[in-house]
């Protein structure tokens, strides 16, 4: 009878790695197997390759990786039932997931509670459960690693398009975080260590899951992608503004002079510095460093977070920004003015339009126009008496 | 070499682990392809055990606590000896004697000879 020589039973085991065994006892008892049955083949067949190509189809016609699956689903048996649990709450937690994104976008109501319900789901039940299952299906440190960091990753992801579709911080640093782990470790640990054949039999809810999870970041990205063209022609916008609105005070400054109704002259620097002070608080939330009155496109379009009443912040639980106190100063400066008022509106119609759902920069530029608007009218009203 | 094994599948599937208990009880320690090999020529070729059931199957007898493994390196390899637990030998003599009950049954289940009724 043959014997193997010890490179050919290497060739092997290599063979059987390469193919996803994971299980070292496994490996041995395959690889035995595998040279006992071969040297018996090489009796007849004097052809290494020909000869374990053969005896390799008549052992695993389906690849070695199937016997490793099913000693796994035998072995873990008893947690069939819960794995049946596990993979409708994992469809459940990234169904709720995608729809509490597509919610948020849309301005839904409801999207906030299906976020974090879909992902607690997700990150409590499903992602931990995966992860101790597939560490019973691999006892060596490559695949341990594997495991961890795809849990790792995924948690972070999820969590991290919570926060960032939430307004609530570091959102980014785990998004990232998350991304790059998965792509720069987890997806290399992966083709390394389980093979080619094994990833075509991903479980198909796997990759639902997967999916699902994928969209919703891009969902929670597309949130807030604004060109930098766009930030840097708002800038320009405001800084037009900011130029109209001092040359509107030069105006103004000749009438007050005049003193003809020091009241209406009083109320309107008042608002006027106001909005100035609401400008001065964006911009130190945007960037504590500067001082100028002036937005830089590099600071982005941001979303102020933090919560403070008396001034335009936005609401965390719905998306929106509160200009009330602005807003009763604009109602009580409008008794000043005869004709020519300053159009509040209604309290909804008013603060809808003018800073519902609108980026930073936006907001900016509102104000300013505010500004301009208000002495434009004490213009008015100053120059027709 | 490799015949087609003559019984189906699903027959082999639920006497397996028994067929395996039983020849550890008579052959003592044994390695995988032994297992194989000796179904083979007991069974007269007719029962091949293939070894995607086979590992799977030891490997549970391993985790239920009735078989256990010792080792011996051939070459640069290694190769496992599989023998009964205490405990395995008694569940061998328990699924021995209820399979023997199970083909008893069947027999009767089975025999519709009209001349015995």
């Amino acid at each position: 009878m043959s014997t193997l020589t010890d490179l050919q039973v290497e060739l092997i085991r290599g063979d059987i790695r390469q193919n996803g065994i994971e299980m070292t006892d496994l490996e041995d008892d395959l690889l035995d197997h595998i040279c006992c049955a071969l040297e018996e083949e090489l009796d007849v067949n004097s052809s290494f390759e020909s000869a374990y190509s053969k005896i390799k189809s008549l052992v695993c016609p389906n690849g070695y990786r199937e016997i490793q699956e099913e000693t796994t689903q035998l072995l873990t048996l008893k947690f069939n039932k819960m794995r049946k649990t596990m993979n409708i709450l994992g469809i459940i937690g990234s169904a709720l997931l995608l729809v509490g994104s597509i919610s948020k976008l849309q301005h839904w109501p409801g999207a906030g509670v299906s976020l974090v319900f879909g992902g607690a789901i997700l990150v409590l039940g499903y992602l931990p459960f995966m992860l101790s299952m597939s560490l019973k299906q691999t006892d060596k440190t490559i695949g341990k690693i594997r495991n961890i960091v795809g849990y790792l990753s995924s948690t972070a992801i999820v969590v991290g398009v919570i926060f960032k579709l939430q307004h609530w911080p570091e959102a980014r640093l785990l998004l990232l975080g998350g991304i790059v782990i998965f792509l720069v470790f987890f997806i290399p640990l992966f083709i390394k260590s389980v093979g080619k054949e094994a990833i075509m039999k991903i479980q198909p809810v796997t990759s639902a899951v997967l999916l699902m999870a994928i969209v919703s970041i891009l969902f929670a990205f597309s949130n807030q992608t604004h060109s930098y063209n766009y930030v840097l022609s708002l800038t320009d916008i405001n800084d037009d503004l900011e130029q109209n609105l001092e040359f509107q005070n030069r105006s103004a400054e000749k009438l007050r002079a005049q003193h003809t109704n020091e009241a209406l002259s009083k109320s309107s620097e008042d608002v006027v510095s106001y909005v100035d002070g609401l400008k001065q608080y964006i911009l130190s939330k945007v960037n504590p460093e500067e001082k100028s009155k002036q937005l830089h496109p590099e600071d982005g379009p941001r979303y102020i977070e933090a919560i403070n009443n008396d001034v335009l912040v936005e609401n965390f639980n719905a998306h929106e920004f509160s200009g009330e106190e602005l807003q009763k100063m604009l109602i009580a400066h409008n008794e000043f003015l005869s004709n020519n008022k300053i159009n509040v509106g209604n309290t909804k119609s008013w603060l809808a339009t003018k800073f519902s759902h609108q980026p930073l920069f936006v907001i900016f530029n509102k104000l300013t126009q505010i500004q301009i608007e208000i002495v434009n009218a004490e213009i008015n009203e100053l120059s027709s008496n | 070499m490799y015949l087609k094994p003559m019984y189906s599948k699903e027959l082999l599937k639920g006497t397996l682990t028994t067929i395996i208990l039983r020849l550890l009880a008579t052959h003592g320690k044994m390695y995988g392809y032994e297992i194989t090999q000796k179904v083979k020529i007991l069974s007269g070729e007719k029962i091949l055990i293939k070894e995607g059931s086979l590992y799977p199957a030891l490997h549970k007898l391993k985790d239920e606590g009735l078989v256990k493994t010792e080792t011996e390196m051939v070459g640069n390899r290694m190769r496992k000896y599989y023998s009964l637990t205490e405990q395995g030998g008694v569940s061998t003599k328990e699924k021995v004697d209820e399979l023997f009950q199970f083909i008893d049954t069947l027999k009767v289940i089975l025999n519709v000879n009209p001349k015995l009724t």
